[in-house]
């Protein structure tokens, strides 16, 4: 991997934490998605993969979850953006369907939490559903706002500042 | 104008769902329901109280017992007062008599007839005989 794209990940890996860090307050309210989404149509698939396992590692290190039950569905959670991008919206983007791809990974980030909270707490998998559901409303109807509305303009400046590694 | 509508739209659903899953439940007849009380497997208390339409499960517990919840920065608050998680306003329990949790390695969890509630105790829909059980549980 390149030095430059080497301290580029670095930097915005930063942006990803701080972000988060700074938006704690309103649970499930941050710019991570959207984020995400930016670097994912700038970078090949690997290079994200790349970048997300390191943003779960730092993330989990910093927020005491350094634990496996967290750390795997929130990879796979985050990874999923990325995957989708590239399958569904390289080719032509469209920022209405991206924020509606935003609002359905919202409820998929939440659901994909379900199996591993079953396993460490034991409640029943109904229950959880339930119980993180406004949560998973809220994920998602922030995908959806921030995508819709800052996508199209942090692309445009990403696209005129930052160079495109591929 | 699209981008408008569908914004609006968002905020609309966002809106509805707070109201929605943040509605509190207010018994609608008077009955009797059993408080239990359990430290992990150990059983502290068990009483009956009775209560009255318009009574949530915060107003037997605080009427009852002394209690304590958490603020929003998951801290001790006395005066239980209530505060917002995301789009829903409610209490979390923190204490009640005896049983003490500091959030981060033990939390109460409410069962209702021995299935676990998904509301708390602003929010949980109870009815005459019903058995509520609180019980001290360690973070794994």
């Amino acid at each position: 991997m390149q030095t430059k794209k080497i301290a580029l990940f670095a930097v915005l890996i930063a942006m990803l934490l701080v972000q988060e860090q700074a938006l704690a307050f309103i649970p499930n309210v941050q710019f991570s998605t959207l984020l995400i989404l930016l670097f994912a149509s700038s970078f090949k698939l690997r290079d994200s993969f790349v970048m997300i396992a390191v943003y779960v590692v730092i993330d989990s290190l910093y927020m005491g979850a350094f634990n496996l039950i967290y750390m795997v569905p929130m990879y796979i959670g985050w990874s999923l953006i990325p995957i989708g991008y590239h399958v569904f919206f390289k080719e032509k983007e469209n920022t209405i369907a991206l924020a509606f791809f935003g609002l359905f990974m919202g409820f998929i980030y939440g659901v994909i939490f379900m199996p591993f909270a079953v396993i460490l707490t034991g409640v029943d998998p109904w229950a959880y559903l339930i119980a993180d559901l406004p949560f998973q409303i809220v994920m998602a109807i922030s995908n959806f706002l921030t995508i819709l509305w800052l996508y199209p303009p942090l692309k445009k400046v990403y696209q005129q500042n930052l160079p495109l590694i591929n | 104008m699209k981008r408008i509508v569908l914004s609006l739209f968002a905020i609309i659903i966002l809106i509805s769902s707070g109201l929605f899953f943040g509605t509190q439940f207010i018994a609608q007849t008077d009955g009797d329901i059993t408080i239990v009380l359990m430290d992990g497997d150990t059983e502290i208390s068990r009483q009956n109280h009775a209560f009255k339409s318009g009574d949530t499960l915060y107003d037997i517990l605080s009427a009852n017992y002394e209690i304590y919840c958490a603020n929003r920065q998951y801290q001790k608050d006395e005066a239980c007062d209530p505060v917002t998680f995301t789009d829903i306003t409610g209490r979390v329990l923190l204490g009640i008599d005896d049983l003490e949790s500091n959030w981060t390695d033990t939390f109460i969890q409410i069962q209702i007839n021995g299935t676990p509630a998904t509301a708390g105790m602003d929010q949980l829909a109870f009815a005459d005989q019903d058995v509520i059980t609180l019980i001290l549980k360690p973070v794994e």
